[in-house]
């Protein structure tokens, strides 16, 4: 088996991710004291990485997940006890949870389907169009769109370890599965994805 | 590493890449780099919205039920959480109503330093053998007849994007699957443009009406290996 968990922060160039973030054990606690500042500095840190991941729940919808589930977590901040890496988890199983509540309100499939992303894509970037703001991300977008294409075990795999950058054992935990159906499910999320990338010379 | 084909893609190396490395796929590399690109400020627009909710959830009278500190403290809100719950869901909502309306800060103020994600993957420093990124491509312009993502969508999004910020399309990572598709990026709007005619003239491919006549030049270089079909077997069969 792979059983290479060990490999983030050690081996060769490491990507910038969205969830990049030092550590938020300062802010943690100085927010749970009620400073607002500190639940700002939480917001700003683990916000980009929620987004991404709730863009490949409930596509365009992710926006207003994100307010829910924030609204959740300043209102239960109290009740979490941990550090900051749990923290992290906690606040990724909220807005997990209050995107299945979104999904089942909305009756629709959990995972969108790249058609209805890109179509959505499309409309917002001819609408847009002035706007580099929105061109800037058209490419995260599409490629958020890609990865919700996989099926949803591999698609919330790759999301979760790749894009919100938790680790297996927090992903594990978070899907209810065992850390090793969670590297089973990225590596063939991964490679389902590469061979969409890359199957392009196939003959018509 | 060389390795560089999809079919290749092992589970080690999936590891590898999940942990941020610069190895695997090219393309599958730019599509992940794309997905964690830094952030940008729109991002992070609702952040005035959670505060609100924040400062609603700290403004609720505490029951100063027991001297410990704040995190058991907190636990004796619990009596309260139903009748806080409703107050925050009303005020989250207010301020959602208000980002959604334009009242809370602009989510499209000047962008900041962030930098475009296909700058944060570096195709000189991999060893990816005698292949271009384009460079695995499918002989001629004309559309595939199956395509199992949406080649029209993408199509319309790069011909949007051209519009705005010409070249900028041909940089990001997730149109990869479009440029190989046409066989590189110079080929993309003809490529497209056929594409769309095909699919009964819906997408207005207005900047390029370019009949897609032009044969591509050169054979294709693909590499021997890189042939389709699944037949990989590297998967892990153990967990499920």
């Amino acid at each position: 088996m792979e059983g290479h968990e060990t490999v983030r922060g050690g081996l060769g160039e490491v990507r910038p991710t969205a969830a990049a973030v030092p550590d938020l054990t300062d802010a943690l606690y100085r927010a749970r004291l009620g400073d607002e500042q500190s639940f700002r500095v939480l917001y700003r840190a683990l916000q980009p990485g929620l987004l991404r991941y709730l863009r490949g729940m409930v596509s365009d919808d992710a926006e207003d997940v994100a307010s829910e589930a924030w609204a959740q977590i300043a209102r239960d901040l109290g009740t979490f006890s941990g550090d900051a890496d749990g923290f992290r988890g906690w606040t990724v199983t909220i807005a997990r949870n209050r995107a299945l509540d979104h999904l089942r309100r909305q009756r629709r499939r959990p995972v969108a389907s790249a058609s209805n992303v890109f179509a959505e894509l499309d409309e917002r970037a001819s609408e847009d169009d002035t706007e580099t703001k929105a061109m800037e991300s058209v490419a995260t977008d599409t490629a958020i769109a890609l990865i919700a294409s996989l099926p949803r075990d591999q698609a919330e795999a790759v999301l979760l370890r790749v894009v919100v950058g938790l680790d297996v054992a927090s992903v594990a935990k978070i899907l209810g599965k065992r850390p090793g159906a969670v590297r089973t499910a990225t590596h063939r999320g991964l490679k389902r994805l590469a061979d969409q990338l890359g199957a392009r010379d196939d003959p018509a | 590493m060389g390795i560089d084909r999809s079919h290749g893609l092992d589970a080690i190396t999936s590891e590898r890449m999940v942990a941020g490395e610069n190895v695997g796929p090219e393309a599958l590399v730019r599509l992940l780099a794309a997905a964690t690109a830094p952030p940008f400020s729109h991002e992070t627009a609702g952040e005035d919205a959670a505060a609100t909710a924040f400062r609603t959830a700290r403004t609720w009278p505490v029951r100063e039920g027991t001297p410990r500190p704040v995190a058991a403290r907190r636990a004796t809100l619990l009596g309260l959480k139903t009748a806080a719950a409703i107050t925050v869901a009303v005020a989250a909502a207010g301020a959602a109503l208000a980002a959604g309306t334009g009242v809370l800060p602009n989510p499209f103020d000047p962008p900041g330093p962030t930098t475009p994600a296909s700058t944060s993957s570096d195709p000189g420093s991999r060893t990816s053998g005698p292949t271009t990124p384009w460079s695995s491509t499918r002989p001629g312009g004309g559309p595939p007849a199956t395509v199992p993502v949406n080649l029209p969508g993408m199509c319309r999004a790069w011909e949007a994007m051209e519009e705005v910020d010409p070249g900028k399309a041909a940089e990001s990572p997730p149109f990869v699957t479009l440029v190989a598709a046409a066989g590189g990026p110079e080929h993309v709007a003809e490529f497209c443009a056929a594409l769309l005619d095909q699919q009964g003239g819906q997408g207005q491919s207005t900047s390029h009406p370019t009949p897609p006549t032009q044969p591509q030049p050169g054979p294709p270089t693909q590499p021997p290996g890189a042939a389709v079909g699944h037949s990989r077997t590297s998967q892990p069969a153990g967990e499920r």
